[in-house]
């Protein structure tokens, strides 16, 4: 009785350390992705010489989220199931007669070794969602615009799609976090292509544009002639898990907007006049230029 | 349970656990040690496999997920590599499509990371009895075999055509003998298959042929 009174005692300090874990998955998996995302963007900067570079931003696409829940899952049930069946030893050790009581106390170290172990993923992962405000620095956005134009630019091609670029010169310097920003352009402009690819309308076309959005703001756009919006979907568009993709996971955009509130911008969507979407997103410009 | 250490090593069990994780690992050893049962542990389906299996019944605890190849992909080969073990498959990430594949694979119990460590030894005795079971039904087999084949040529037509149905007489005119050497060689036949009445005869001459 008192053994099974323990046992749910433990089955239930378990369901707390997994309801914790539940409790920040959006969180996790948003700074997941993004981290992910940077450490294979940053790989696909320096290796674009040699690899493929739609072959690395799509596979940016696929290890971002899909495979990652089953990762972490995978990160924390290991510890997990070796705090319980060393639990499970300690017990069985401790009911011998005698009781083996060195052989318990190594089963039960080893309980907190790996209940510790548990405990530094969570905090390792939740360490990506909190931990880390943008790094900020002073960049020009068109620069970055066509740098990630040409990371895609294999895709466009292959896709057969029209590529249209209306980046205003001379504009300011935007102060941002440089690689977040990447991700979020790489990530809109995946979108537009797909959303694109699942059209039957004859018309293939991605347009770009950069410009100022008031005195202290800069304002980019990819606008897309694929299918765009149902009724009632803009609505959802940045919310977490919500998706229109077949095998869409409904995150890219809930990190895209936590990217750009983070780094002090605004994200919205618009119907395309003629058809398709319009994402947009506005950032500060760098604080000495707009004063 | 209470088999002391020093008991004969070929019938004492022995439980493999395969897992990329060494903490798993010894944990499972550990759990496992304080039941009395011996384990050996490997870190990939590789190092299992270059492993000389003692002819002990024994249990394979398979993790899913290690790098090199899978558990999942190796628990599908094994019958083609002659393994015959009852295996047990744990993972740190399971769900069903997984746990059916598991079961279709072979294995006997599909266990998702964390689970319960009564689950996993009831898993692993089932397991250890399944071996047993099939290893003393082979080794009956091969008694069986080897105790057909001391029978003179003589003595294994009268048995067979005894296990047929035949009654000496008609046995006697088929293999043109007398009665009385059917008699001999029925009761010689009988003596060297250890068996004291027809309806054993008859039960071991039947399994041989199906085996």
């Amino acid at each position: 009785m008192k053994l099974g009174q323990k046992l749910l005692q433990f089955r239930r300090s378990q369901a707390f350390v997994l309801a914790l874990l539940a409790g920040t998955m959006a969180v996790i998996f948003v700074a997941i992705g993004v981290t992910t995302y940077l450490s294979l963007k940053l790989v696909a900067a320096e290796a674009a010489a040699h690899e493929s570079r739609e072959h690395l931003l799509r596979m940016a696409r696929v290890t971002s989220l899909g495979e990652l829940t089953a990762s972490i899952a995978h990160e924390v049930n290991q510890p997990l199931a070796a705090v319980v069946t060393s639990a499970g030893a300690c017990r069985r050790w401790l009911a011998h007669d005698p009781p083996s009581v060195e052989n318990a106390q190594r089963a039960a170290d080893r309980v907190v070794e790996q209940a510790n172990r548990a405990s530094a993923v969570i905090a390792r992962v939740r360490g990506f969602a909190s931990g880390k405000p943008p790094q900020k620095t002073v960049f020009d956005f068109n620069d970055l615009v066509h740098e990630i134009v040409t990371l895609a630019r294999g895709q466009i091609d292959d896709d057969d799609i029209a590529l249209r670029l209306y980046l205003r010169d001379g504009l300011p310097m935007v102060e941002a976090d440089r690689v977040q920003i990447g991700q979020v352009l790489g990530n809109l402009l995946l979108n537009a292509m797909e959303a694109i690819g699942t059209s039957a309308e004859p018309a293939r076309e991605v347009e770009i544009t950069s410009e100022m959005h008031g005195p202290g703001r800069i304002r980019f756009s990819v606008a897309d002639s694929g299918v765009g919006f149902r009724p009632g979907e803009v609505e959802h568009l940045f919310d977490a898990f919500w998706t229109t993709k077949k095998d869409g996971i409904g995150l890219g955009l809930t990190i895209s907007r936590s990217i750009i509130e983070a780094n002090g911008g605004h994200i919205w969507a618009e119907a395309n006049e003629s058809g398709g979407a319009v994402f947009l997103f506005s950032l500060p410009v760098e604080a000495r230029t707009s004063a | 349970m209470n088999t002391p250490p020093s008991a004969d090593e070929a019938s004492e069990p022995i439980v493999y656990v395969v897992d990329d994780d060494r903490s798993v690992g010894a944990s499972l050893e550990d759990l496992l040690a304080s039941v009395s049962l011996r384990t050996r542990l490997f870190g990939s389906v590789q190092d299992f496999l270059s492993f000389e299996l003692p002819a002990a019944p024994s249990c394979l605890v398979l993790d899913v997920r290690m790098p090199g190849q899978s558990g999942m992909d190796f628990l599908g080969h094994m019958s083609e590599l002659g393994l015959h073990l009852p295996t047990v498959v744990i993972t740190g990430h399971g769900d069903i499509a997984m746990g059916v594949k598991a079961m279709k694979v072979g294995a006997i119990e599909f266990l998702t990371k964390p689970f319960r460590d009564q689950d996993l030894l009831d898993a692993v005795y089932h397991g250890i009895e399944i071996d047993r079971a099939r290893r003393a039904r082979e080794a009956t087999d091969a008694e069986l075999h080897q105790r057909w084949a001391s029978l003179s040529p003589g003595e294994q037509d009268v048995a067979r055509l005894v296990v047929d149905g035949l009654l000496n007489k008609q046995i006697a005119a088929d293999l043109d003998v007398s009665e009385i050497t059917v008699k001999v060689r029925r009761a010689s036949a009988m003596r060297k298959l250890g068996a004291r009445t027809l309806a054993e005869l008859i039960r071991q001459i039947d399994r041989m042929s199906s085996a």
